[in-house]
């Protein structure tokens, strides 16, 4: 019989993708990490990560994957247990680790085999791996015989030996008993008491799992060692504990508790040795010794600590799909109900008219919060740069620091998927071309380390995304210079400062002179840029020679439903996003019909305001009565300006549709929307239609 | 249900095709049917400002906004034959390869004629000069009730990269005609 696995693959390949993000954080955290106390909770982080991977992958059968990650866990183990600390080149290896995992999930997943590159780096990180692990065993090992010989002796003439395997010995093909069977052959007058009740436990037997833990005792004229030696292939599945004659109390009590039933232990160990007759004393003397952490297995992680900190979860994981529906199922809700509250004025029924603004109130809240189900915080993003920052400074042989401000933002999830790719770009380039080596930087009496933020914050109805760093700034002069030898701009052409900036934004540009595997193509900016405006955002660039450069990036909050203002242009209703309108007015009351003859601005209160009669631009012929018309006044960031439209519709609640492939790109037109009369409204970008009248007009004037 | 698949195998088995027959301006073209969604009423369609007349404008089905392309300004039809009450707008789905998204565009067309089967053996392929539309909109010919029938290529009509990069242009001519004013 077979199962179809492949859904849960599926969700095992996201979930260890989440684990292993998890890890990343959790490894670059404890670099930096002083605090004892959190830096174990790291760990412990870590450790589960990696545990719950290999488990998975283990139902899966991807056996590379539980090789790495088995002994990845094996030595995080000890990192666990305080014997082991994490410095910078485990950080890396385990940082290593965990793209090996990665790809190999993904390979495993799509039921590839690795190819031998990626084996190979499997078996060299498997190799590093088990140096620290021998290393760590000799300490280990040190440490036990460190342990002997202090304490309190026992007066028992055999030798006893605590064996407890793990529960999954037998499913990684050790059999308890041969090793028993085995110390049997080189020891004389061997017992062995056998504890197996947790087999009739409450959960359901597996065959598969070891119940079972034995306490053996005989006489031996062998060393310790060579008992030790004969368990050497269990010794990382099992505890196993050796009390010599005159053996020491601190391992007899530290072996009790590996034990579930003491009655059985000390029936046993009465049996063993009669000098185990006082065990029941020796057992009440235990309780006055001091608490369990200074036995040897338990030291450094108090078992409390450990289901404290049991990961809670907070987040409940939903379908994407499921979402949008209800999304969409709302704007639709909507919809409906303006189309209801329409008819109820229609009434001029007092009561029905009070009992709709009521219900539109509340379904306002569920649009409101079911939005909010849709907004992330922009820091998961962000932290994935920690990452990327640390990799391409060490390979450039940079010292960089990247600070996250604002990493509490709410943005769309769409945004924030779309937003990583161009980010990752900025970064890389800052890094690369921004940033200046170390040596460098010292004699320009900077610091050594460079700087390099991340930010994000709201800004007037946008989210602006903020990268800078404190490098050596862009170089217009190389700038333009490549711009005009490329043909981008003419030689005699003047281009202002932060047009000069954007330049870098022209697809294959690229200012270095030699590529490097990390930028120098000039594909990245373009990709950006592309991006951004894809987002109907927009890139603005800011630098200082030799004081760094900062890159913006602003982002419409844009969501499916938006507050919007509606007005009317040729019987046709149009939609503009409510925030970006400043102020209305009657177009005769500010300006006469022959001040605005053939001119496109206005006076308005000293200030001068272009404006664009749509009429015009839509391309319809015929005019109307000047006194009719109206001025909406639109602001977008700095940009300020008209739209002279034929009547205010007022405000209205607009669940954005998409136009679809056929008007993609389009500039303008950022949607549509349905009205509750069931017809369509169109939505204007406003900042897109000032921007393109803009560039239109000064393309025009360099013409003449 | 299973009397449409029993239908579609019989159909297929017999290598027949069938057809829906519109009428453009005067002429008749033939689409394949097994894609068409519905056909609606001509009812009020939004323009949409700054595109060229090829986009007739956008309509609301239950719901969904759906562009609605003007099938004469698309053939490019020399003569316009205004539309009057038995103008209809067919509703077709299609999966769009490049993007792997399925999507709905309305045609606007005079009036729609009948279904037909058509025989694709006995089909003849489309004049190598003189049509009245674009060649390459030009599937093959199909002869119904001893008429010369085109069959439209619908995946080059509804060619909606192509219609993009043709509005994207259009769009930016607007904004010329306005600033040039």
């Amino acid at each position: 019989m077979s199962i179809d696995l492949s859904s849960a693959i599926a969700t095992f390949v996201t979930e260890s993708k989440e684990l292993l993000q998890e890890m990343e954080n959790g490894l670059l955290d404890l670099e930096s990490e002083t605090s004892e106390e959190h830096a174990s909770e790291i760990i412990n982080a870590l450790f589960r990560a990696i545990h719950t991977i290999k488990g998975s992958a283990g139902i899966f059968d991807f056996v590379h994957v539980v090789t790495l990650t088995h002994i990845a866990e094996t030595l995080l183990e000890s990192a666990r247990n305080g014997e082991l600390q994490l410095g910078k080149d485990l950080i890396s290896l385990y940082l290593e680790t965990r793209d090996a995992t990665e790809t190999l999930i993904t390979l495993a997943a799509a039921e590839t085999e690795p190819d031998q590159d990626l084996l190979n780096k499997v078996n060299h990180l498997v190799s590093c791996f088990s140096k620290y692990i021998e290393a760590d065993a000799d300490e280990a090992q040190d440490e036990v015989f460190k342990k002997t010989t202090s304490g309190n002796q026992l007066d028992n003439e055999r030798w006893v030996l605590f064996f407890v395997p793990n529960e999954n010995v037998l499913r990684n093909g050790l059999d308890p008993y041969s090793f028993i069977h085995y110390l049997n052959s080189e020891t004389d007058d061997l017992k062995v008491s056998t504890w197996f009740d947790s087999m009739f436990g409450p959960q359901q037997f597996d065959p598969e799992s070891n119940y079972l833990s034995f306490i053996i005792s005989f006489n031996t004229d062998k060393t310790e060692n060579d008992i030790i030696d004969i368990f050497e292939f269990i010794r990382s599945e099992a505890y196993i504990a050796i009390l010599p004659p005159q053996g020491d109390t601190e391992i007899l009590k530290a072996s009790i508790q590996k034990y579930q039933d003491i009655d059985f232990v000390t029936h046993s160990l009465k049996e063993a040795d009669p000098a185990f007759a006082d065990i029941m004393q020796l057992l009440n003397q235990k309780e006055k010794t001091p608490p369990p952490e200074q036995t040897l297995e338990q030291s450094g992680a108090a078992p409390t600590v450990n289901t404290s900190k049991l990961h809670k979860s907070k987040t409940l994981r939903v379908e994407a799909l499921k979402l949008d529906r209800l999304i969409d199922q709302v704007g639709e809700m909507v919809i409906t109900g303006a189309r209801t509250n329409l008819l109820a004025h229609e009434t001029g029924n007092e009561t029905l008219i009070e009992a709709m603004a009521l219900l539109e109130r509340l379904v306002e809240n569920i649009r409101d919060s079911s939005l909010k189900l849709r907004m992330v915080q922009i820091g998961e993003t962000f932290n994935k740069f920690k990452r990327v920052v640390r990799d391409i400074a060490d390979e450039l042989g940079k010292q960089v620091e990247l600070t996250i401000v604002g990493a509490e933002t709410e943005l769309d999830k769409t945004f924030v998927e779309k937003v990583s790719d161009p980010l990752m770009h900025i970064v890389r380039n800052a890094i690369d071309h921004g940033i200046e080596d170390p040596d460098t930087r010292r004699a320009q009496g900077k610091p050594e380390q460079g700087q390099l933020t991340l930010k994000a914050y709201h800004d007037s109805g946008s989210i602006v995304i903020e990268v800078s760093d404190d490098g050596k700034g862009l170089d217009q002069e190389k700038i333009l210079k490549r711009a005009i030898d490329r043909g981008l701009v003419s030689a005699n052409q003047t281009l202002q400062e932060k047009d000069i900036n954007l330049l870098i934004f022209e697809p294959g540009f690229s200012t270095a002179e030699s590529i490097t595997n990390i930028s120098g193509r000039g594909v990245g900016m373009d990709v950006v840029k592309r991006n951004i405006d894809s987002l109907r955002g927009s890139v603005e660039v800011e630098s200082t020679p030799g004081q760094g450069s900062t890159i913006l990036i602003r982002l419409p909050l844009t969501l499916s439903i938006i507050d919007g203002f509606m007005f009317e242009v040729h019987k046709e209703n149009y939609v503009i996003p409510l925030d970006t309108v400043v102020e209305c007015l009657e177009l005769h009351e500010v300006v006469s019909e022959q001040d605005i003859q053939d001119k496109s601005y206005i006076n308005l209160r000293t200030e001068v305001l272009p404006f664009i009669r749509l009429r015009t631009l839509f391309g319809i012929e015929e005019q109307i009565d000047h006194t009719r018309e109206s001025l909406v006044i639109v602001q977008f960031g700095t940009l300020r300006a008209g739209l002279v439209v034929d009547s205010l519709k007022g405000e209205f609640q607009t669940v954005v549709k998409p136009l679809g492939r056929l008007f993609e790109g389009l500039k303008c037109i950022s949607g549509a929307t349905i009205l509750g009369s069931g017809n369509v409204a169109i939505i204007l970008d406003v900042s897109a239609l000032i921007k393109s009248a803009i560039s239109v007009y000064e393309a025009l004037e360099k013409k003449h | 249900m299973s009397d449409g698949h029993q239908e579609l195998t019989h159909i297929q088995q017999k290598g027949e095709l069938r057809y829906l027959f519109v009428k453009v301006g005067h002429d008749h073209f033939g689409i394949p049917i097994d894609s068409v969604k519905e056909v609606i009423e001509l009812v009020e369609t939004t323009m949409v400002p700054m595109c060229s007349d090829v986009i007739r404008g956008v309509i609301n089905v239950r719901g969904s906004v759906i562009p609605v392309l003007d099938l004469q300004s698309r053939l490019g039809l020399k003569s316009v034959t205004p539309y009057d009450k038995y103008s209809c707008i067919v509703l077709y789905d299609f999966f769009d390869q490049s993007l792997e998204e399925s999507m709905t565009l309305g045609m606007l067309v005079n009036s729609v004629v009948s279904i037909e089967f058509i025989d694709l053996n006995k089909l003849e392929s489309s004049p190598s000069f003189g049509s009245n539309i674009p060649r390459h909109f030009e599937w093959k010919m199909a002869k119904i009730n001893n008429k010369l029938t085109t069959l439209l290529d619908i995946a080059k009509v509804l060619n909606v990269n192509e219609i993009n990069s043709t509005l994207k242009h259009e769009q930016e001519q607007f904004f010329i005609d306005y600033c040039q004013r």
